[in-house]
């Protein structure tokens, strides 16, 4: 059932676009590495001050005024990245680092989900101070999952 | 001004250092990729630090003793991340020369990184000496200018492959 909707996505129109015409795939690569960059870079620091270890005396919350740009930069990146995967599907599937990516993508997503559901929750009691343990945690898996990701990406075309 | 650039890619490919470059490339397999994930790395922290940096000025809401204080805190990351580009674009200029000479992204790439390290540097020293009613209109322009540049400056890295000169 997976190859069925692996090949059906190598078969759209789109797909066989972007095989067909050398334009495409550099100009979505290229957006691909800027909205990543922008992504990790802005996560990095997002992360660094979760964690205690940058820019203490500025609010979390002024910290966090970054987050609607990581949201539109991973938009660009899952686009970009889905519409480079479409046309081969199948050998990016069957790809170790990709699938490892892809799960640590998720991790990152559920990493954030309970950020979200637990310490983010009281962040009035420690938005100018010190942040709580568990947000901390989740900082530093976070930051150790978006570097992973960046690293798996381009370990993809050299593995199997 | 590619044709010069075209020759000063053979010339390096043709020297000492590019053939130790590509000799150690073929003993250790992993150099490639290692050096260029950490040219992405490098890239996400200057884009982290830099690039968003250039957005915050933009918002222009901060009062300037609040931006200095944030952009002298990235000062380390600035250069940090530039040490790390630095060494790693050098390696694989040096390892395929002529991939980076013969592009028609490669030399405004480094015109930009230019452009870039200076206005950095240029807003922190126009934040240490004006008032606040004189700056909101100069960092905003300095700013967008700051993203405007990190931005271009990852697209031609990515498209050096792929649009050549000749």
């Amino acid at each position: 059932m997976l190859q069925d909707l692996l090949t059906s996505l190598e078969d759209l129109p789109i797909s066989q676009e972007i095989t067909d015409n050398p334009i495409w795939f550099p100009l979505l690569e290229a957006a691909h590495v800027l909205s990543l960059g922008l992504v990790v870079g802005a996560v990095l620091f997002l992360d660094l001050r979760l964690m205690g270890l940058f820019a203490r005396s500025e609010s979390m919350t002024r910290a966090a005024r970054v987050i609607p740009l990581i949201w539109a930069a991973f938009a660009l990146a899952l686009i970009s990245g889905a519409l480079m995967f479409a046309p081969a599907a199948t050998r990016y599937m069957a790809n170790t680092a990709f699938q490892v990516k892809l799960g640590l993508i998720l991790l990152a997503g559920l990493n954030m989900l309970l950020l979200h559901q637990g310490a983010w929750r009281r962040l009035a009691d420690w938005d100018e101070g010190a942040p709580p343990i568990l947000a901390r945690i989740s900082g530093a898996i976070s930051l150790l999952a978006w570097i992973a990701v960046v690293i798996l990406g381009r370990l993809a075309p050299f593995t199997q | 001004m590619w044709a010069l650039a075209h020759q000063i890619g053979l010339w390096i490919n043709q020297s000492s250092l590019a053939a130790s470059a590509r000799s150690l490339a073929n003993i250790y397999f992993w150099l490639i990729p290692f050096v260029q994930i950490t040219h992405l790395l490098g890239m996400s922290v200057l884009m982290g630090s830099a690039g968003l940096y250039g957005l915050r000025l933009m918002r222009a809401g901060d009062d300037p003793e609040r931006l200095r204080q944030a952009g002298t805190r990235l000062v380390p990351f600035v250069i940090g991340g530039l040490s790390v580009q630095s060494a790693t674009g050098l390696f694989m200029v040096v390892h395929r020369p002529t991939r980076a000479f013969d592009s028609l992204m490669f030399l405004p790439k480094m015109a930009l990184i230019v452009v870039a390290i200076g206005l950095f540097f240029g807003v922190l020293h126009v934040l240490k000496r004006l008032s606040a009613p004189d700056l909101s209109l100069r960092l905003r322009i300095m700013g967008a200018g700051l993203l405007s540049c990190m931005m271009a400056i990852t697209l031609a890295g990515r498209l050096i492959s792929f649009l050549r000169a000749s």
